[in-house]
């Protein structure tokens, strides 16, 4: 029998089929099962320590599984990682990027590693550089780049070889508003051009503006999932204005703690 | 076994940029003292090649057992390098390549280039030079020596590479990476009580062991003692037994190198594995005691019931000096560097201590057993 991450492989792009992982007594995800229809925008949200990196590092091929299966474009990513790999471009939470490479030498090592031809390589590098403001920069070393401008970095490389599927984990932490803006704009262009996107983050607002389907992940337990309209149906009582953050905050339960700080009464 | 070529050429690059961005990258003041230690490394390296290659011409059995001591300390020595060197040598860091498209033996060609272009690689092959050219009586010989050479290097390779992939999660710890900048000191230091424990080594003792051949024995039944057997008994002429040596160091070598090729690539997942557990108990950690002192705060504002907005109490200077002094202390004990000139002051203090107390004493004693 088929799992739902090997039916309809053409119009899948992630899927995931009773995926766990636990560490020691903690589960930190528990039988999540999702589908990402390829094209698609998803944000995967949740609070601190709900389960979201975890989730991402499984369907990437960095965290084996305790039970269950993750599949990207169809293949099983346990089964297959090489031919996942060079499907997918990967953006991870903490970035791990060769400190003592220029920008530039990165991205055209990244661009070297996905097996992209010496001339795209160039040309594609150049243009990634300009539009992510990175020119002026790209001889410096890495380990003298701002946050901003390693997770700038990082994109690049991890979108150079033009991948199927994209997954970000917080990708706009540590980036200002200008870079937010020309981040988005490559990641619409993308997903007009047929590339899946997965990320997480803990921005609303840029979810609320760019995703076409949302999963809410809370303490391991894939708890809501839909088009955000329809996540605003479902989360009755927040009343039709109800912003994705109100919907949020009452999938994951936090509505009605009220933390104070009992010294400054 | 898929190997791209062009992915191979571009590790090597990665590695070739950085150990000569390591080089120039502090400037003036760290390429020179880079060329000072090449050099003094070197010359290390030539004067125990030269001192090796005289022993190796000597009168047996000396000459193995200086080869079965030799080969078993490089063989530690080689183990415990790359350990030492993963948190300054970039390309030691698996994790860094885990989300590229590569096969195992790329990654395992790769590591074996991350070690290629280090000056202790140098000093190896100097060594090796030695055994090499002191061996060689003959034409077979020499073919067979290099043979035995080629395998035991290819097993030290692999016998660091495979501890690298099983300690990775340690490594990239940062409970290691202080223990590591300690441990850099320390030896630093110990320099000076090097030279007693190599007086104490080097006496009259161990050079009649070597001419009764005390160590072969034992250390034939390690890796690198199977090396040497293999070359000193084809040295003598007893090529059988000299192929049964050298296929039983081709069968370790096998082993260790599956065994590595097994965990190489467990190696980068166990990395994110490690980070996410640590995180994880961190936050199960943190929870419990945040929640207990939120409690304890709310039930002592409660019953004292003092504490307004703005009339909280002005801290005093006497506070604030033991608030600084606390959190200085904290970090001369988490600090690593400064945890190591602390440890470095005070065994300083004891060594002065044995050294004007010690002779003291053996005088006392002298006198009192004269009496």
């Amino acid at each position: 029998m088929q799992t739902p991450g090997e039916q309809n492989r053409e119009t899948i792009a992630v899927a995931t089929w009773q995926l766990t992982r636990t560490f020691g007594q903690k589960i930190a995800v528990n039988n999540v099962n999702l589908q990402v229809k390829r094209g698609e925008f998803f944000g995967f949200l949740g609070p601190n320590g709900a389960g979201k990196s975890t989730t991402i590092k499984m369907l990437t091929g960095l965290m084996r599984p305790s039970a269950g299966n993750a599949y990207v474009a169809g293949i099983d990513v346990w089964q297959d990682p090489l031919k996942v790999r060079s499907l997918m471009g990967v953006l991870p939470e903490y970035l791990n990027l060769y400190e003592r490479l220029s920008g530039r030498e990165y991205i055209q090592f990244s661009g070297r590693m996905y097996g992209v031809p010496d001339g795209d390589i160039k040309r594609r590098t150049e243009e990634l550089l300009a539009i992510l403001d990175l020119t002026n920069d790209a001889n410096k070393l890495i380990v003298d780049y701002s946050v901003g401008m390693r997770k700038k970095t990082a994109l690049a490389a991890a979108i150079i070889h033009r991948p199927q599927v994209l997954f970000l984990d917080e990708p706009f932490e540590g980036i200002d508003p200008v870079s937010s803006r020309v981040v988005r704009n490559i990641l619409k262009d993308l997903t007009q051009h047929g590339t899946t996107i997965f990320f997480s983050s803990h921005i609303m607002e840029v979810v609320e503006k760019m995703c076409t389907r949302v999963g809410i992940i809370n303490q391991g337990y894939l708890v809501a999932e839909g088009t955000i309209q329809e996540l605003r149906e479902r989360a009755s009582g927040e009343g039709k204005d109800a912003t994705l953050e109100d919907v949020f905050l009452n999938v994951v339960g936090a509505v009605q703690e009220n933390h104070n700080l009992s010294w400054l009464d | 076994m898929v190997i791209h070529i062009q992915k191979i050429r571009w590790l090597f690059w990665l590695r070739w940029k950085l150990f000569t961005r390591g080089v120039v990258r502090g400037g003036a003041g760290r390429l020179i003292g880079l060329v000072v230690a090449s050099i003094f490394l070197i010359g290390l390296g030539l004067t125990f090649a030269a001192v090796t290659y005289r022993a190796y011409q000597g009168a047996a059995p000396v000459n193995a057992e200086v080869l079965f001591l030799v080969l078993t300390v490089i063989y530690m020595l080689w183990i415990v390098l790359p350990i030492l060197q993963v948190n300054t040598n970039e390309g030691l860091d698996l994790s860094k390549l885990s989300q590229f498209p590569l096969t195992r033996s790329e990654l395992m060609v790769s590591l074996v280039a991350s070690t290629l272009l280090d000056i202790t690689t140098v000093g190896l092959i100097f060594m090796f030079a030695a055994v090499i050219a002191g061996w060689s009586s003959s034409i077979g010989l020499t073919l067979f020596t290099i043979l035995a050479v080629f395998i035991f290097y290819i097993q030290l390779i692999a016998i660091s590479q495979l501890i690298l992939a099983l300690l990775q999660p340690l490594l990239q710890s940062r409970r290691f990476r202080d223990f590591s900048v300690l441990l850099a000191v320390m030896l630093g230091f110990s320099v000076y009580l090097c030279q007693f424990a190599f007086r104490s080594i080097f006496n009259a003792g161990f050079f009649d062991n070597l001419s009764h051949a005390a160590f072969s024995p034992y250390l034939q039944w390690l890796p690198p003692g199977m090396a040497a057997r293999a070359i000193q008994q084809a040295s003598i002429g007893n090529w059988g037994s000299a192929f049964v040596w050298l296929v039983a160091l081709l069968i370790i070598s096998v082993v260790i190198l599956y065994l590595w090729q097994l965990l190489v690539k467990q190696g980068m997942t166990q990395v994110a594995e490690a980070n996410s557990q640590a995180r994880s108990t961190r936050r199960q950690r943190t929870a419990q005691p945040a929640a207990v002192a939120q409690s304890t705060e709310t039930a002592r504002a409660t019953q004292a019931g003092t504490v307004r907005a703005g009339t909280s109490p002005a801290p005093t200077v006497v506070a604030q000096v033991t608030g600084i002094a606390i959190k200085d202390l904290k970090y001369y004990w988490r600090d690593p560097q400064m945890k190591a000139l602390f440890i470095r002051s005070l065994l300083s203090i004891v060594v002065l201590a044995v050294a004007i107390v010690y002779p003291q004493i053996s005088r006392d004693r002298r006198k009192h057993t004269d009496q």
